[in-house]
């Protein structure tokens, strides 16, 4: 955060970028995955001094702070599916380094008192600051029966969850009639993908998207705030 | 009169039958007698392992009928009975298996009817019961060896990216992988990340 604000500084244009990876093999049908590579990443929030297009340039940026994740996958014997949740909660940096500068120019602060004033200020900052957060939940079965209780826990596609039509995005990850489905609940964070790869043994990778919100329809330049929480459906693949 | 060789069903024996009409006081098998050896019996114990036969020899109460003082004499109808095993017997052995005969007994005329008089060929026999070890079960070969198979599903990997779309700040799909970038609609990315 820069210690005095640039003359040429125009209130910032924050964006919210997090992303979350897991990746896992199944040994057998019903064994327990082996997990691999799981990660949750913040994204970075920039500030610019314009558009882009009209020659901003970034004048500083922040990474998220990320709260709280989770990816796991787990065999489930009474479904015959293996389920995968991923979560996580991001917070806005912004307010929070905003709130610190403001204590770092109190004068004559003493310096015990300074630092108690910093950890209130990004303590009361964070917390009044809403959380964006997500919770998907995915679902490879062996079997191309979805039943009526579980389709009825998925929501219709509507409104700007746009999973429902892809162009040119296939409604198959392999050949096969196995089932993947699944929902997401996301909270502002109006724009979110989620990709799943799938690498048969011995075979190569192929990659579907599953789920695509863009936030067409909604107010800018704070569409996230009045749009969600919401729940979405995902585009149901075969494998 | 009985038959010379009565087939005896329902002992377990793999074969087994009354070889009647021996001649009155004698141990000479008959012709059918020897058939009937030669074949089922030779059969049941030169073909298996482990093979045995019991025999259970008869006399008629009329017995040694000609000998002294033998009619009607105990003893000597049960040492003609026995005689008349080891005539089987030795028509047996003759075939050169290792047969045993763990029972060789010898009846004589305890188990015959009628008068002292009596000589119906029924009771002038020799019963035979011809036994084997069954062959051993074959042991099932080993299976033969399969190269281990990989039975792997498969791998997936799951990637979920979020970010505010606003046309002023970077371009949020340069931080995708290329191929997952491909896959999305250009029509879909281009309103939002142009100025990139």
């Amino acid at each position: 955060m820069p210690t005095g604000t640039p003359g040429s500084m125009r209130p910032p244009v924050r964006t919210f970028r997090g992303s979350q990876h897991l990746d896992f093999e199944i040994p057998s049908w019903g064994a327990a995955p082996t997990v691999g590579l799981k990660t949750t990443v913040p994204g970075v929030t920039t500030c610019l001094n314009n558009r882009r297009a009209a020659g901003g340039v970034v004048t500083f940026s922040l990474t998220a702070n990320l709260l709280a994740s989770s990816a796991t996958v787990t065999f489930s014997s009474s479904d015959n599916w293996y389920e995968v949740n991923l979560s996580g909660m991001v917070v806005d940096p912004m307010p929070a380094a905003a709130a610190a500068a403001l204590v770092l120019k109190l004068p004559h602060a003493p310096f015990g008192l300074r630092s108690r004033l910093l950890r209130e200020a990004f303590e009361l900052s964070t917390k009044a600051t809403p959380s964006l957060t997500w919770d998907a939940t995915i679902r490879i079965q062996q079997g191309a029966t979805l039943s009526l209780v579980v389709a009825a826990n998925y929501a219709l596609f509507t409104g700007v969850e746009d999973s429902g039509s892809l162009p040119g995005a296939s409604s198959a990850l392999a050949p096969g009639t196995d089932l993947i489905h699944g929902k997401i609940h996301f909270d502002r964070w109006p724009s979110a993908v989620i990709f799943l790869s799938f690498t048969p043994s011995g075979g190569t990778m192929v990659t579907q998207p599953i789920f695509f919100s863009s936030g067409l329809g909604v107010p800018r330049p704070e569409p996230a705030f009045i749009e969600v929480p919401k729940l979405c459906k995902l585009r149901q693949l075969t494998w | 009169m009985a038959l010379d060789v009565q087939v005896i069903t329902g002992s377990g024996a793999l074969v087994a039958a009354r070889l009647c009409n021996f001649p009155t006081g004698k141990t000479t098998l008959l012709g059918s007698h020897v058939a009937w050896l030669d074949s089922a019996v030779r059969s049941a114990v030169t073909g298996l392992p482990n093979p045995w036969v019991d025999l259970r020899g008869y006399a008629s109460h009329l017995g040694f009928a000609q000998h002294p003082g033998g009619l009607g004499n105990t003893a000597l109808n049960k040492q003609l009975s026995f005689a008349r095993c080891e005539a089987v017997k030795a028509r047996i052995v003759s075939y050169g298996s290792k047969v045993s005969f763990p029972m060789e007994w010898a009846v004589g005329d305890a188990e015959s009817s009628g008068t002292m008089l009596n000589d119906d060929g029924y009771w002038r026999a020799v019963d035979v019961y011809a036994y084997a070890t069954p062959p051993p079960t074959p042991i099932p070969p080993p299976p033969v060896p399969v190269p281990p198979t990989s039975t792997a599903v498969g791998t997936f990997q799951v990637d979920l990216i979020g970010w505010i779309p606003q046309p002023e700040v970077d371009n949020p799909l340069a931080l995708l992988p290329s191929f997952i970038t491909s896959l999305l609609p250009a029509g879909m990315a281009d309103p939002f990340f142009g100025g990139g």
